[in-house]
């Protein structure tokens, strides 16, 4: 009869194994259905990169707001290319034109960038200003300027085009553009800042370097709500999560630089596991280990007896008693780390051996120590109450410690008798050492009062 | 294969290749794991589906906490749960010879082995009720406090449910081990 335990495991295992890595192809017509339900909610939500029932409300706003505005009043000229993140920037015209490899905003893909080569005469190209060039590729991710609440900044696209008047930069003035005042907006093609380290386990510290930029004041943003204005600042991430760290360098109220990277920090699994049999005996049962990881990928056992596995929920047999340490060590996609370790994790087996700690000698002479357990005899004969005990020996000594008895037979105790006379009353010590059927050792030591009932 | 994080970027963005990609990568595996918590296959691709919507909508929430699988496999136990709240109205009575023991358990044959389809079948002919809190407990290692919360049901419920969920899974298996065992002669 297959015991309840192993029952219930047995079909754990059975369904758990049986059905893994199982895979069944989704019918033919149920991936046309998903897609219809991913349309349809995607046109009800606010997603920047589809079009939506925003977007659509956004262009019935627009188109209502610029008629109105062409039919009142007829000045304002509405120039949606010029998104200047620095109004003072975008007065430039004949300053304007970068010349050289540093375009404005555009991060990476700079490529597009010059159109004029450097030194070449610049007021002939002053009057266009730059509006090709300067529409930087969509997903550039680094660059983060702050939108000064245009309509596309409404609708919150992350991805910013950066303005696209040009600004100069300040190694590649010529001559004629010395005399510009105004602050520059330094470009993002190398990193205004740089991390320590850009992804990791939790809690992360990084440390960040701002590169020397013109401006006076820093202003860090961690992403995680917190903030900072030294220049090189640490900052500890305690929860997991992709965090946009963006800095921004002043000048005055102005920003004249800004850049932004992503930290990655990853969480930590957490290791937890549970020992069955509860109150297992060792090295008779089998021990299954219980893995209520959470967050892991890969596991690791350590048994304490040099025995080790990497199953999620590994049995284990050992093959003598012992005080082992079980550590598992549950590891996450991203290398992240989580460890515990149960020490002593087997209790005690239930064998055992006890002494009493008085006893009354037979006044009429010595038995040799045989004892039995009627009533009348029980505490005549100073022995142990035991189970499960295989080997053992057994010592008196008085206070003195001088040696008074010994037995190496489990049936024989003391009876008070050293050399035929009975022993005065008092403490005597007892020590006891020996093995459990298990192979569990044992030494135990106490006293023992010696009472005589004569006086 | 696609490398998970390449579909995660871009199905934050619902980037339409990267949603294929996810569906082709994982929605076997997915749709198996809807299979043991469905009654027919019809139910399985509904919690599919739900899952699946969920995942497209809610990938945010990933944010790298742990394995993705992982985080798919939550997804679709939870749209399972959520359909079968949905869907409970609908009682199933449980034979009573379905609780017959056989004359011999499957677990004293070792030679006894259960093909994933037998076992899919197995789970497919519980009570909804058996079926969930077996999956939970046993497959998913949810505890009972857990699965009661889950369920709206009493701790108490979640077990005498898991342990007769189990006398009707052994009974079917040893049915079924015993018919394996017929000599092919006999089926002719």
């Amino acid at each position: 009869m297959v015991k309840k335990k192993k029952e219930d495991k047995i079909l754990r295992d059975l369904f758990r194994n049986g059905l893994e890595g199982v895979g069944v192809d989704p019918s033919p017509s149920f991936h046309r259905a998903l897609m219809k339900s991913v349309r349809r909610g995607e046109f009800f939500s606010f997603i920047p990169s589809k079009f939506n029932v925003w977007y659509a409300g956004l262009i019935a706003v627009a188109v209502a707001a610029t008629t109105l505005v062409l039919t009142v009043g007829g000045d304002k000229e509405v120039a949606p290319p010029e998104q200047p993140v620095m109004e003072s920037v975008a007065v430039t015209s004949v300053d304007s034109l970068s010349v050289g490899s540093m375009a404005v905003g555009v991060a990476a893909p700079v490529v597009d960038a010059p159109i004029v080569g450097e030194g070449e005469p610049m007021p002939e190209l002053a009057g266009v200003p730059a509006t090709t060039e300067e529409k930087s590729p969509e997903p550039v991710s680094s660059p983060v300027t702050a939108p000064k609440g245009d309509e596309e900044a409404e609708v919150g696209i992350s991805e910013q085009k950066v303005d696209t008047t040009p600004s100069v930069v300040a190694q590649t003035l010529p001559i004629g553009l010395a005399t510009t005042e105004k602050p520059s907006i330094r470009s993002v093609a190398e990193p205004l800042f740089t991390a320590s380290t850009y992804k990791g386990c939790l809690p992360l510290g990084v440390s960040f370097t701002a590169a020397a930029a013109e401006g006076d004041s820093y202003r860090w943003s961690f992403g995680d709500g917190g903030y900072s204005s030294d220049k090189d600042p640490e900052w500890l991430f305690d929860e997991e999560g992709e965090y946009e760290v963006t800095l921004k360098v002043f000048r005055g109220n102005e920003v004249t630089a800004s850049f932004s990277s992503t930290i990655t920090v990853y969480p930590r699994p957490v290791a937890r596991f549970e020992i069955m049999p509860e109150e297992a005996i060792i090295p008779d049962d089998v021990i299954t280990f219980l893995n209520y990881s959470t967050g892991a990928l890969a596991y690791n056992w350590s048994f304490g007896d040099g025995g080790g596995s990497q199953l999620f929920e590994p049995t284990h047999k050992y093959s003598r008693y012992g005080n082992y340490d079980v550590t598992l060590v549950a590891l996450s996609e991203f290398g992240c780390g989580d460890s515990l370790t149960l020490y002593n994790a087997f209790s005690k087996s239930s064998y055992s051996i006890e002494f009493p700690n008085a006893f009354i000698p037979n006044q009429s002479g010595e038995s040799g120590g045989y004892y039995t357990d009627s009533p009348a005899e029980i505490d005549r004969v100073f022995h142990p109450v035991y189970n499960g005990v295989a080997s053992y020996q057994l010592r008196i000594y008085n206070r003195q410690g001088m040696l008074l008895f010994e037995s190496n037979d489990l049936s024989i105790g003391w009876d008070g008798y050293y050399r035929s006379h009975i022993c005065d009353p008092g403490v005597y010590i007892w020590k006891v050492r020996g093995t459990f059927i298990n192979g569990e050792p044992f030494t135990r030591m106490g006293d023992v009062t010696l009472i005589n009932i004569s006086e | 294969m696609i490398e998970d994080k390449k579909i995660i970027e871009g199905c934050l963005k619902h980037d339409r290749i990267a949603q294929q990609w996810l569906f082709d990568k994982y929605s076997r595996q997915m749709l198996a794991w809807c299979m043991r918590y469905a009654g027919s296959r019809e139910e399985a691709e509904d919690i599919l589906q739900e899952a699946l919507v969920r995942v497209y909508f809610n990938i945010d929430e990933y944010a790298g906490r742990g394995s993705f699988a992982g985080w798919l496999r939550r997804i679709v136990v939870n749209a399972a749960i959520t359909h079968y709240h949905r869907n409970l109205k609908y009682r199933h009575q449980v034979n009573i010879d379905d609780y017959k023991v056989a004359d011999s358990s499957f677990m004293d044959d070792d030679d006894c082995q259960f093909t994933s389809d037998e076992l899919m079948g197995v789970l497919n002919e519980l009570p909804p009720g058996f079926r969930m809190v077996f999956n939970l407990y046993a497959i998913e290692g949810y505890k009972h406090k857990e699965i009661a919360k889950q369920l709206n049901i009493d701790q108490g419920t979640s077990k005498s449910q898991y342990s007769r969920a189990k006398a009707l899974i052994r009974t079917k298996l040893d049915k079924l081990a015993m018919e394996k065992r017929k000599p092919p002669t006999e089926k002719e």
